[in-house]
């Protein structure tokens, strides 16, 4: 039996990170905010399904994804074509983000959507290898081939436009924080 | 010497973030360097949309959750 309370706090302790994750397979905040908002609502409904003590973040995620692949996905063929795949984790690129970063989006967005999924889960959202697994449904070793297309992929791509000035600096970090601090005003 | 320039900044970086490098992860670019810069440009990317404020329609959404918990969210289709 879960206490609700706890699952209560848990659920928005884990907002950020699942609205990130939402956006980075839908590729639109608004779709990533209806697809949270249906997550939540499920989790709260099937509160009893999840066993206290375990990766609630793992957990949540999973929801997220199995309603993306059931619901969303579907819906949101009807409505956008492929032009929103590019926009992927670049809703909020600053208009004066360091060309690196833009390059890596870029990048990022030409991966294709499993590899770029297992890349994020692993590389950005601290899973482990088995986690990410469990959350996409797959096998240990496909999780793990995925990432290391991806890196690969990545590494081609980003040695040959990028070559020797390779590599984010100071300057880009600190452009970063300044583009946070002014709040989210992506179009 | 502008290769060791990526490292020192994926080394603060990391320590930052947390250094969760998969121990024997395998760099199939073969290149450690780029390995590096990957891993620390994706979570530079990834970490601006975590940090996306979060909309009050969530906040409201979890308390309306806390006073009825198993009614369905708000704009959403009403029973009851």
């Amino acid at each position: 039996m879960t206490d609700p309370d706890r699952f209560k706090d848990a659920l928005l302790a884990e907002l950020q990170s699942l609205r990130a994750f939402a956006i980075s397979i839908t590729g639109n905040v608004e779709r990533a905010d209806d697809l949270v908002q249906d997550t939540v609502v499920k989790a709260w409904t099937n509160m009893n399904g999840y066993t206290e003590g375990t990766n609630i973040r793992a957990w949540l995620f999973t929801i997220l994804r199995n309603t993306f692949y059931s619901d969303f996905r579907k819906r949101s063929r009807e409505v956008e074509d492929d032009g929103a795949h590019a926009s992927r984790l670049a809703v909020h690129a600053p208009q004066h983000g360091h060309m690196d970063l833009e390059d890596f989006r870029r990048a990022l967005a030409q991966l294709p959507d499993d590899q770029r999924e297992a890349l994020i889960l692993v590389g950005a959202s601290g899973f482990s290898y088995e986690e990410a697994a469990e959350i996409c449904g797959c096998a240990l070793g496909t999780i793990k081939s995925r990432i290391n297309r991806a890196r690969a992929r990545l590494g081609e791509m980003l040695s040959v436009t990028s070559g020797a000035d390779f590599g984010p600096d100071a300057d880009s970090y600190a452009a970063l924080a300044g583009a946070d601090a002014g709040g989210a005003k992506a179009d | 010497m502008d290769r060791h320039k990526p490292a020192t900044v994926v080394d603060a970086r990391a320590a930052r973030q947390e250094a969760r490098q998969p121990e024997g992860a395998p760099s199939p670019a073969g290149d450690d360097v780029v390995q590096q810069a990957i891993g620390s440009q994706l979570r530079a990317v990834y970490d601006e949309v975590v940090r996306l404020p979060v909309p009050d329609r969530f906040l409201s959404l979890l308390s309306s959750l806390d006073s009825h918990p198993t009614a369905p969210a708000p704009g959403k289709e009403q029973e009851s």
